[in-house]
Formats: C-alpha cells, sequence, structure tokens
C-alpha cells in the first residue's frame, strides 16, 4: 500500500500535505496532552516499532507471505493520535532509508496509513467492543474487525486515489500521465487483495497482540489514561505556512478545468496568437533548434521511427554531457573551497 | 556423547538423546516469512553502515550544507513528477548517478539499489495499463493480432502506451535516486538539523531523531527474536501458529518500546530534560552551498530547455 512517486500527479500528492499538515499538527497537540513531558520518548518508540511491525513477513495461507501496518494496533494501545505520529514518522524513515513509498507521495501516504486507517479501525473498534474489556471475546472480536476495515479503508482511499489519476491527466495524444488504471480498475483489484488477504491478516496480528498483552501485560490496559485534555493555538505559528497552501490546495483543481497548453508549453504560433507577434529571440532559438534537429529527429536517419528516438536520444545525451561538465566542475571547485583531498 | 547421562542430571532426558533430523517435508520448512523479516532488518542495519561510511567521506555532496541538498533534490524530485518529455526524463534519471559518481558512491551497488527492484516493478504494473485494453494509439508491438479468437481488436502497445509505462517507472526511479543519494551523502543528525532550520517543529525533529536512533535498539531485539525462533524451528510449523507467534512478537516489541521510553524519559530527567526539545546549532551556508544551489540552478534550466523544445 505504500505508494510510490510516479502513480500518482502532483496535483494529488502536494494537496495531500495540506491536508495532513492540521491532522499532524492537531496530533502533536492531543499526544503532548495525554502524555505530558514524557511524550517525546513515547512518541518515537512508538514509531520505532511501528517502522519494525510493517517490517513483519506474516506468514498467509498457501506458502505466501503479507506485511503488517499496525496502525489500529496503535491506535487501540495509545489513540490514534498516537497512531498518526507514530505511523508518520515511520513512513518518513522508510521512504527516505528504504524508498518504500515515495517522497512526495508521503502526504498520501500519511492519509491513507497514519490517518484513515487508525481512525477509521479506532472508530468500529469502539463502536463494536462498547462497553466491554478490550481483552474480552468481544472487545478481540472489534479489534479484528477494527484491522480489517481500517485496512480496507486504508486501501480504498489508495485504490481512489489511483483511479482517478487517469480521468484527470492525459497527455495530448491520450495516453495517461500517471496511473492507467481507472476507478472500475483499481478498486475491485486492490479491495480484491486487501479484503481477502492483507485484512485478514491485519487483523489476526493485532487479536495475538493484544491477546498477548492482556495475558502477560494486563497491567497496560489498567494504566492507559483516556480522555486527552484539549488545548490549542499550536497552528497558530503555521497559520501563514498553512494559509497559502490551503488556497494552493483549494485552486489546484481549477487547473483541470482550463483548455489550452499547459504554461511554458506554448508553440511559436500559440504564442503568435496570444500575443500577436512571435518574439524575435524565441523565433531565432526556436528555428536554430528545428535546424539542428528537424522534426526532433536526426537527418541522417530519416525521419521516422528510428531517426526519431535517435533524436530524442541524442537531445537527452547532450543534455547529459552539460549536466556532467557543470557537476564535475562545481566538484572541484568545492574541493578546492574545502581544501580536501579529492 | 559418550558421558553417562547420571553426570548430567539438571538436563532434561530429550537434550541428552541423539538429535535425529527432520523429515523433509517437500524441500520447503515454511520458514520464509521469518528468513523475510531477517533479511529486512539486516537490511535497516546494511542501509545505516552505508550511510555512515559514504556520508563521512570528504567529497563533493558531502560538503555541502543539508539544507541546500534537500532543497535542491526536492525540487528535482517535484520537477521529475512534472515533465513528460523523454530527453528531460532521462537526463533527469542521469543526475543522481552523476552526483553520485563525484560523491565517491560506487554506481553498481547504487544503481542496484535504487533501480534494481521498486522502479522496475512499477513499470511492469503499469503494463497492462499501458496495452491497448487502456491505452489506444498506432500499434508498435502486436501482441495478440486482430483477428485472433476472443480478441476482436487483438492486443497491442503503442508508442504512446508504452512510454506512459516507462515514465511512471522513471519517476519512481527519480525520486527514489534523490533520497538514496540525500541519505548517502548525509548524517542523518545534518539531515534533521536541515530540516529543523527549515522551521520543522523541534518536537518532530526530536521525534524522528529519537526514533531512527532507537530504531536500531528494536530491531535488534526482533532480529534476536526471530533468529532465536528461525533455530528452534524444525520440520512443517501450522500457519496459524507462525501467525501467532508474529502476533506476539509485535506484543512483546511494543512492551519493550513501552519500558524502555519509560527508561529514556527517567534518563533525560536525570540529564535536566525540562520538556523542551533542545534546538540544533545549525552552521551557515557556504560558498560550496552556493556553488552548488548554482550549478542546480543551471541543471533545472537545461532540463527545462529539454521540456518545453520537445
Amino acid at each position: 500500500m505504500h505508494i510510490p512517486d510516479g502513480y500518482l500527479g502532483p496535483q494529488t500528492t502536494i494537496p495531500a500535505f495540506a491536508v495532513m499538515a492540521p491532522v499532524w499538527g492537531t496530533a502533536f497537540r492531543r499526544t503532548k496532552a495525554v502524555l505530558q513531558k514524557a511524550g517525546v520518548p513515547t512518541l518515537a518508540l512508538c514509531s520505532s516499532f511501528s517502522f519494525l511491525v510493517m517490517m513483519f513477513n506474516v506468514p498467509v495461507a498457501g506458502g505466501s507471505s503479507a506485511h503488517a501496518v499496525g496502525a489500529v494496533l496503535i491506535a487501540i494501545l495509545l489513540g490514534p493520535w498516537s497512531a498518526v505520529i507514530s505511523v508518520s514518522t515511520a513512513l518518513l524513515i522508510q521512504a527516505l532509508v528504504f524508498g518504500d513509498g515515495g517522497v512526495l507521495a508521503f502526504g498520501v501516504n500519511c492519509f491513507n496509513m497514519a490517518f484513515v486507517m487508525p481512525f477509521s479501525g479506532f472508530l468500529v473498534f469502539k463502536l463494536l467492543r462498547g462497553k466491554s474489556e478490550t481483552f474480552g471475546t468481544r472487545g478481540l472480536a472489534a479489534a479484528f474487525a477494527g484491522s480489517y476495515f481500517g485496512l480496507n479503508a486504508a486501501a480504498l482511499c489508495a485504490a481512489l486515489e489511483f483511479g482517478i489519476q487517469p480521468l484527470l491527466f492525459r497527455g495530448a495524444n491520450g495516453a495517461p500521465l500517471y496511473c492507467p488504471y481507472p476507478i472500475s480498475v483499481s478498486v475491485p483489484s486492490m479491495m480484491f487483495a486487501h479484503g481477502l488477504v492483507a485484512g485478514p491478516i491485519e487483523g489476526l496480528i493485532t487479536v495475538g497482540a493484544i491477546a498477548y498483552l492482556a495475558r502477560y501485560a494486563p497491567h497496560f490496559f489498567q494504566q492507559r489514561q483516556s480522555g486527552p485534555n484539549r488545548s490549542e493555538g499550536l497552528l497558530r505559528g503555521y497559520r501563514s505556512l498553512l494559509l497559502p497552501v490551503v488556497v494552493l490546495a483549494v485552486l489546484t483543481p481549477l487547473g483541470l478545468l482550463a483548455a489550452g497548453t499547459a504554461w511554458g508549453e506554448w508553440s511559436a504560433e500559440e504564442i503568435k496568437e496570444q500575443l500577436g507577434f512571435i518574439p524575435q529571440g524565441f523565433a531565432g532559438i526556436s528555428d536554430w533548434w528545428h535546424a539542428l534537429l528537424p522534426d526532433y529527429s536526426l537527418p541522417a536517419l530519416g525521419d521516422g521511427r528510428l531517426g526519431s528516438a535517435a533524436g530524442y536520444l541524442l537531445s537527452a545525451g547532450v543534455g547529459v554531457i552539460l549536466i556532467a561538465a557543470l557537476i564535475l566542475l562545481t566538484s572541484r571547485i568545492t574541493a578546492k573551497g574545502t581544501g580536501e583531498p579529492k | 556423547m559418550t558421558q553417562p547421562p547420571n553426570q548430567l542430571p539438571e538436563l532434561p532426558q530429550w537434550m541428552t538423546e541423539p538429535q535425529t533430523p527432520p523429515p523433509q517435508t517437500a524441500g520447503r520448512t515454511r520458514l520464509h516469512f521469518l528468513r523475510g523479516t531477517m533479511r529486512h532488518i539486516a537490511e535497516l542495519f546494511e542501509n545505516d553502515l552505508s550511510s555512515e561510511k559514504y556520508a563521512r567521506l570528504p567529497l563533493y555532496l558531502q560538503s555541502v550544507d543539508a539544507r541546500a541538498k534537500t532543497i535542491a533534490f526536492l525540487f528535482f524530485i517535484v520537477f521529475g513528477s512534472l515533465v513528460n518529455s523523454a530527453p528531460a526524463l532521462l537526463s533527469l534519471a542521469a543526475v543522481p548517478l552523476l552526483y553520485a559518481s563525484v560523491s565517491g558512491l560506487k554506481l553498481r551497488s547504487f544503481v542496484r539499489r535504487v533501480w534494481g527492484l521498486v522502479p522496475l516493478l512499477a513499470f511492469l504494473f503499469a503494463l497492462p495499463g499501458a496495452s491497448s485494453l487502456l491505452t489506444q494509439g498506432k500499434p508498435l508491438l502486436i501482441i495478440i493480432p486482430a483477428d485472433a479468437p476472443g480478441f476482436s481488436n487483438g492486443l497491442y502497445f503503442s508508442a504512446a502506451g508504452l512510454w506512459s509505462a516507462a515514465r511512471i517507472g522513471l519517476r519512481t526511479g527519480i525520486s527514489l535516486s534523490f533520497a538514496a543519494l540525500l541519505l548517502l551523502t548525509t548524517r542523518w543528525s545534518s539531515l534533521t538539523g536541515g530540516l529543523a532550520a527549515m522551521r520543522v517543529p523541534a518536537l518532530l525533529i526530536s521525534v524522528l531523531n529519537m526514533a531512527y536512533r532507537y530504531l536500531f535498539v528494536m530491531a535488534r531485539t526482533a532480529l534476536e527474536l526471530m533468529q532465536a525462533r528461525f533455530l528452534r524451528s524444525c520440520g512443517k510449523l501450522g500457519t496459524s501458529l507462525n501467525r501467532r507467534f508474529m502476533g506476539h512478537s509485535a506484543a512483546f516489541l511494543f512492551l519493550k518500546s513501552h519500558y524502555l521510553s519509560e527508561e529514556i524519559y527517567s534518563a533525560m530527567c536525570c540529564r535536566g530534560y525540562s520538556g523542551r526539545p533542545a534546538g540544533f546549532q545549525q552552521r551557515k551556508m557556504t560558498a560550496n552551498d552556493a556553488v552548488f544551489l548554482f550549478a542546480a540552478a543551471l541543471i533545472f534550466l537545461i532540463l527545462l530547455a529539454e521540456e518545453l523544445l520537445f
């Protein structure tokens, strides 16, 4: 369920950060109020725990194995707000250290696994458990159902995020720019795998862990505090940062309604249409480039597919050589600047 | 064992009996989940070791401030997710390799780490969607001809379809490359220090730093749990039994983390912790950082030119 970069457009991934920013802010405020000064080590160790649980390969019938997420387990044990922080931190370390989940997709992954999953799972758990004990039969059944539901809710969100990509982002030739699967494909395929395999596994791991704690550390459930104190004003310091992000997030879909070429990708004809003339410099560069590579193909190989492919590769090669020269030059300047041996 | 049993009174009888090898069950002991978990945890240590090794080298990227690298690489990742032309994406994919080579990273292992699995999988997963089932166009690679029974329209890949799948793989690889490059050339403390200087809340930085540090303590415990189970297992074990073991391991780790956090908190209090995380002393940006940022800006302009011209 860790979405890598490349499947989702930035118009989806960047607004996800805007959605998550107030969630993270509130989560820090709420957990700080509950855990008091001991908040930092508790959250840090919970994050480490969350990271390791996601590394666990859990056996599945038939000899295969699947990964657990553990977000609902943490939500049941420490509360959903703690789960937001723990799972988000674990996801950030995973994205940087292992490349599990993209850097740009970090906000979306957090939305799915660190927000939707613990909250929806915890809600189902609370509803089904009622006033019973967490480690009683009803409590364990509720934990199973909550974990199953939470994981599937997160999977559904991921499937919808995948599924809207081909609806929103297509190139001029009609080919999808990001994930090619529409909702009619992404939702059934994701829900089938998660409903049948990953969901029950997640539920069984949660139940196994709670049953173990109930047997060997029952005092843990008695010690747990409930009803976090409300405190205010944490987001006030970041209001200046949040407001433009929220405005941008709201305005982002407007670009989808606009007809015409993307900004900066105008052809000479389109510029002439807009301005009434073609700037001399633009016309000069355009002519020079087209003289070098007419129709972006290599003249020696003709204007067929081979020539076109060679032209693209040549252009990429020229770009890479220029970039390599720049990197080499600056690395030498930097080495001289630091006085370090190369 | 030639010693008589009466000389080992404290050992149970089954331990003194000669061990017979367990019967082979179709060549598989069904302990792959333990091997997989141990391999994942071992990779964590391996990553940290290689990170420390490369981040210490006095070379190009290592001497650049973490903030400058973070900003430039994030910019490249965002740019990579926006561009569509082949030359721009291919050139952008080469940028981290060039940076890696001048920063002393072993190119082969870097390429294997970054491009070896995830981008390849991203490309393969996107392939069915890139076929004529979902992306039509002028056929380039015909898999099933149009007149084949059951496939009235046939099955083929168009150039546009194949490129859309390749683009997903490239974008995934580019993002992974820059993230790996940042981690391999920057010490974790400098990285989070850079984030702190970029006004990321100090509380989050503290949690991130402590989580990363104690991750290895916890990982060692998890590894020992798995190793102990692995060494004591033989023959075929039931799937439900194995699943229960993983559930219990998760609970044990949770308890361990809970108690460890209490100990850490007590230790922090002994050292005068007041509940407010201490800030980082970030070094000032130098001329080297300016040179790096200037070069990154020029690289961006080259890539932008490629994107606009194609």
